[in-house]
């Protein structure tokens, strides 16, 4: 298998908490993890997901692409977690394309429960720019199935804190969603 | 309101650092009395704990993953020129329907597969377009046929393929109870038709046991090939799109997205086969060298198979083997080598080594085949591991190099002996030339690697020997034990290797004991080292067994072979053929030694393991069946060991198209139980048989025949044909003296000279029988220590000669002896038991000690009744015998009873010429001469 030379260093530099170097690896982890999700969808009842599990696979194989060990288990999970929400929102938008293509195809049967994800995005983009922790948290806690004593490490904060500004940070997105699109 | 929300989040902000504080219940309330502004609270109310998302908030990532892949598509599709009938299942990538096409030449049956694929944009379409059609060029007997393809009218892409009525291949052997063998052959053909993919350059991607099918006709066929895609020169990025990875049958490098490649295929292969023979997946994927690292999986595939699924499902995939063919050929190897690996030495065939060594001129074409199978158990797996320790140590590079050039040396010498051998060689010329060649090269080949010395010479020892040669064997047999002594130290596995050899070199050359004394001493050396625990030493213990037996040492021979066998299965792999071996050698030691009843559950496992390992139809099996039904005719379970013997035969039917000497066996095993069936005809035509098909084997059955002569002979005697069965005999005992010379002491002597005293003593010819049976009786005392049945058949037929001689009194102390004997091996139902008892009840009358002969007669009686089915001849007998003695004890209505018992049995016996029937009928009538009186 051929691993571009500067996936190593990225990876390297993202498990030290350089924020460009994530960015960078976005797209590299971005198939490892759809394939990842699929092979999920393919083999579990869609109810018995194990997102978890989902993660710790996607770290294991990027780890062992790049030769890489991280010393730090939960920034490598954040970084998943900024992965994934990039992934469902670019799945929202070509599901949304595909939708005006071909309507009678992606009849989509879409639950009441489940949160639209393009909304939610914005909604953590206008969180980020008046609070980018209470932001982090919330992704962290949305998309990487990060426990609070993870994310804790993750921000740099106690655990009563983080639960506090998740309690926060779901109130404000709840009431941006309720507000409707 | 998204907007207004996020506007005033700076006043909404404190009021929750505050609002949270408050129990949840409470909040509603304190808002409405702490919050003036009524827009501000209604914003926060309504995104608070009962919000309508908060729920979903709560679950996270896991609410959306279920819309990463695509909804399945089940509903049944509407293709033109397709009449869909059913829907079969849905895998990962595809909804599978069965459907009928249209053709011009009637409906035909195809799989119709619904891809679960993306293909909307025009370059999709043309990709898959594409595909299909070099799919379609794909044609091999084990690939299901791609027969069409295209876009159902909402354009979902299909593919039609030949239809498969069957299940994977998981369900199929497990259905079928297919044995390892015929699982590795079904794995042969999958391989063979992924090889033929690759060579089109068409790599399948997602071999798993859903995509192996078994047809109705039970051959393979590989459906599937969807997510093949073509392989191209740099190595094209997988599209994911498509992908749907089999968890444990995906290769590492798959789920990072790599280009694929036909490792890939090998890593699935190597899964599959893990799975078809262990049952198991591999474990947990971890970053090291092989998903299946287990040591449970490998003592149930043995050493060979659990090499090859290692190397197959290395992590990266420049260790695993470059092609299938590798892959196959290895497994092609281990095949081979499992017949003859499976013919290893056991005591049952001792005797024609024996009969080698004095009568037979080995040919080529046996040595050769002695040597391949020394190759397989010898080479594939040290090669193996040395070419493994060769890979993974870097650090140990040189000294693993090493290792695997020595096994590659000790390959490639005996492919150079096979390859010097003139093809169809058949003269024993050629056979002593290869191996004098084989000891030449040794010396000089290896001069200089004394370990790699040790082993061949080892092996050529060992082919000498077992090719006829014991005497030629020692030679080199000595030198390696010498040289591995000196060089390796008698703790390690090689030099006890060599010293079993050489053991049993030295036993053949009738030096039981000494045999015995060399191997005891190299185990107690070895298993005060550091490598105990090895299949060396469950040989050389099993052996040990054997030499204590034969030397009359039955209670240190079990002891022995119970060690052996606990050992053998404590670290031996399931289908390790040493371990049946192990097996085999102690159920023989306990049948020798007179435990016919605890030898039987051992050689019913025996036959059971080799039918798993080889199926139900190899050679091997009948020959354990054989072995089994000896123990059962000693049990006097009769009918079970004719039935066994006849499936043994009809077994050799299939699979010798020549005469060969297992099925002469055969045939006198069938005879031997028809004699005691009291089925003399039946039984002398298969003795005959047996001596035509020896005879055309001469000289190599020489020894055989003998045996069948005899046999034959004994047969006479029952008949009452006294001086055909002497005369027989008689020419048996010539023919094994002179055959087996010295050793001939070691092998049955003792049982042909009381025959033959039997004989002569209804001859009448007392004083020639007296010299017989006192040399068998003295013969037998000398052999053994302790109770054992040759003593307990040496005593009756003294016991036997004494009554027949007028000396009643001392005939009565041997035949109870006889009796004793037999109590104490537990035996109460062999038919020699039964003789015993019947001998000892009719000396005892002759005493007039009527008391005491009554349960002698009884005992004989309950024991041949027990017989399954009964020999009606003896029991008529033994019922007469009950009678008589009844009515001497003046119990008249019991002996009416037995007497007429008797003459039930009698009309059941069949009506051709028996000494027991004779003696029942002569009984009986004597009785009616009786009641007249």
């Amino acid at each position: 298998m051929s691993i571009e030379p500067d996936i190593t260093e990225f990876l390297a530099r993202a498990a030290h908490g350089d924020a460009a170097a994530v960015d960078a690896l976005i797209p590299k982890i971005y198939a490892s993890l759809r394939q990842l999700a699929r092979r999920q969808r393919a083999h579990e009842a869609a109810h018995t997901l194990e997102t978890t599990a989902l993660v710790h696979e996607a770290y294991l194989t990027l780890a062992r692409q790049a030769g890489v060990e991280f010393t730090d288990r939960a920034h490598f999970y954040a970084y998943m977690g900024r992965v994934m929400r990039h992934l469902l929102i670019d799945r929202a938008r070509r599901k949304n394309a595909q939708k005006r293509q071909a309507p009678d195809m992606t009849g989509e049967a879409a639950e009441g429960e489940v949160i639209d994800v393009l909304a939610l995005d914005e909604a953590l983009e206008r969180l980020a720019a008046l609070d980018p922790r209470l932001a982090r948290v919330a992704e962290l806690r949305l998309f990487a199935e990060l426990s609070n004593p993870e994310i804790a490490e993750v921000v740099g904060v106690n655990t009563r804190t983080v639960e506090r500004d998740w309690l926060k940070a779901r109130t404000f997105l709840s009431g941006c969603l309720a507000a409707g699109d | 309101m998204t907007v207004q929300f996020a506007q005033r989040w700076r006043e909404i902000e404190p009021l929750l650092d505050r609002l949270f504080d408050v129990p949840a219940a409470d909040r509603a309330d304190w808002l409405s009395r702490h919050c003036e502004d009524a827009t501000l609270r209604a914003l926060v109310e309504q995104a608070l704990d009962n919000a309508p998302d908060i729920e979903a908030l709560e679950r996270g990532v896991a609410q959306w993953l279920p819309g990463l892949a695509d909804a399945p598509v089940d509903a049944p599709p509407a293709i033109a020129g397709y009449r869909v009938h059913r829907f079969v299942g849905a895998g990962g990538m595809a909804s599978v329907f069965e459907a009928e096409r249209e053709l011009p030449g009637g409906p035909q049956t195809v799989a119709l597969k619904l891809l679960r694929i993306d293909v909307h944009d025009p370059d999709e379409r043309r990709r898959f377009l594409r595909e299909q059609r070099i799919l379609a060029r794909l044609q091999h007997p084990h690939i299901a046929q791609l027969l069409d393809a295209g876009f159902t009218p909402t354009g979902t892409p299909f593919l039609a393929l030949e239809f498969v009525s069957g299940g994977d291949i998981l369900a199929h052997c497990a259905r079928a109870r297919l044995g390892a063998r015929e699982r590795l052959a079904l794995f042969v053909d999958v391989c063979a038709a992924v090889e033929y993919a690759h060579r089109n350059l068409i790599v399948h991607r997602d071999l798993k046991p859903g995509n192996v099918l078994v047809g109705a006709d039970g051959r393979v066929k590989l459906v599937d090939f969807g997510i093949a895609k073509l392989l191209t020169g740099d190595g094209e990025r997988t599209h994911t799109e498509a992908r749907r990875l089999t968890r444990a049958y995906a290769a590492p490098e798959q789920f990072a997205g790599a280009a694929a490649t036909t490792a890939i295929d090998v890593y699935a292969l190597g899964v599959l086969l893990g799975e078809l023979l262990g049952g198991t997946k591999p474990r947990t994927a971890e970053a090291n060298a092989s998903a299946f690292d287990d040591a449970a999986l490998r003592r149930k595939l043995g050493a060979d198979l659990h090499a090859i699924v290692r190397e197959a499902t290395r992590m990266e995939p420049m260790r695993r083997y470059a092609t299938v063919a590798a892959l196959r050929e290895d497994i092609g190897r281990h095949l081979d080598g499992m017949p003859l690996q499976a013919r290893a030495d056991t005591f049952a065939y001792r005797l024609s080594t024996f009969a080698k060594r004095h009568a037979v001129a080995v040919v080529a074409g046996t040595a050769i085949a002695l040597i391949l199978a020394a190759a397989t158990a010898l080479g594939l797996y040290q090669w193996r591991l040395a070419r493994d320790a060769a890979r993974a140590a870097h650090a140990q590079a040189l000294v693993a190099e090493g290792e695997a050039r020595r096994a590659d040396a000790v390959k490639s010498f005996l492919e150079g002996l096979f390859d010097s051998a003139s093809p169809g060689a058949t003269t024993s010329e050629t056979a002593e030339e290869l191996l004098a060649r084989g000891r030449e090269r040794a010396d000089r080949d290896f001069a200089e690697q004394p370990a790699l010395r040790v082993e061949i010479l080892g092996l050529i020892g060992d082919l000498e020997r077992r090719s006829g040669h014991a005497e030629r064997a020692r030679e080199p047999l000595e030198k390696a034990v010498a040289l591995a002594k000196a060089q390796l130290g008698a703790t390690d596995r090689r030099t006890l290797h060599a010293e079993y050899l050489i053991a049993k070199d030295i036993d053949e050359l009738g030096r039981a004991r000494e045999a015995m004394a060399r191997l005891q001493s190299a185990l107690d050396a070895f298993q005060a080292g550091p490598n105990r625990d090895s299949v060396e030493e469950v040989r050389a213990l099993s052996w040990l067994a054997g030499l204590h037996e034969r030397v009359g040492e039955s209670a240190l021979a079990i002891d022995a072979g119970e060690k052996s066998l606990a050992l053998a299965r404590r670290v031996l792999p399931h289908d390790s053929d040493a371990l049946t071996e192990a097996t085999m050698n102690f159920g023989w030691t306990l049948m020798d030694a007179g435990h016919a009843d605890r030898a039987e559950p051992l050689l019913r496992e025996v036959l059971a393991r080799t039918r798993e390992h080889l199926g139900a139809r190899h050679p091997d099996v009948a020959d354990a069946a054989a072995f089994l039904s000896w123990a059962l005719i000693r049990l006097g379970r009769y009918g079970e060991s004719e039935q066994l013997i006849r499936e043994a035969i009809e077994i050799d039917a299939a699979a010798y198209t020549h005469p060969h000497p297992h099925v002469a066996r055969h045939f006198n095993d069938l005879a031997n139980v028809l004699k005691l069936e009291g089925k003399f005809a039946e039984a002398s035509t298969y003795y005959e048989k047996a001596i035509a098909m020896n005879r055309a084997l001469a000289p190599a059955a020489a020894l055989d025949e003998a045996v069948c002569l005899g046999n034959l002979a004994r047969v006479r005697f029952r008949q009452g044909a006294f001086a055909e069965a002497e005369a027989g005999l008689r020419d048996a005992i010539a023919r094994s003296r002179s055959l087996l010379g010295a050793d001939y002491g070691d092998n049955g002597r003792g049982h042909d000279q009381a025959d033959l005293a039997l004989i002569l003593i209804a001859r009448g010819r007392l004083d020639e029988a007296r010299a017989l049976a006192d040399g068998a009786l003295a013969d037998a005392r000398s052999r053994y220590r302790g109770a054992h049945p040759d003593i307990a058949y040496a005593e009756t037929v003294e016991a036997e000669l004494l009554a027949a001689s007028g000396q009643a009194e001392s005939a009565a102390v041997h035949a109870a002896r006889a009796i004793a004997t037999y109590a104490e091996l537990a035996d109460a139902g062999s038919e020699r038991a039964v003789r015993a008892h019947l001998l000892f009840g009719d000396i005892l009358q002759g005493l007039g000690r009527h008391g005491e002969a009554k349960p002698q007669f009884e005992r004989a009686l309950a024991a041949t009744k027990a017989d399954t089915p009964n020999p009606a001849a003896l029991v008529a007998r033994a019922a007469a015998g009950m009678a008589r003695v009844e009515a001497a004890l003046g119990n008249a209505a019991a002996a009416r009873g037995y007497r007429a018992e008797a003459e039930t049995a009698l009309a059941a016996a069949p009506t051709e010429p028996s000494v027991d029937r004779d003696t029942a009928v002569r009984l009986v009538a004597g009785l009616a001469a009786q009641a007249k009186l």
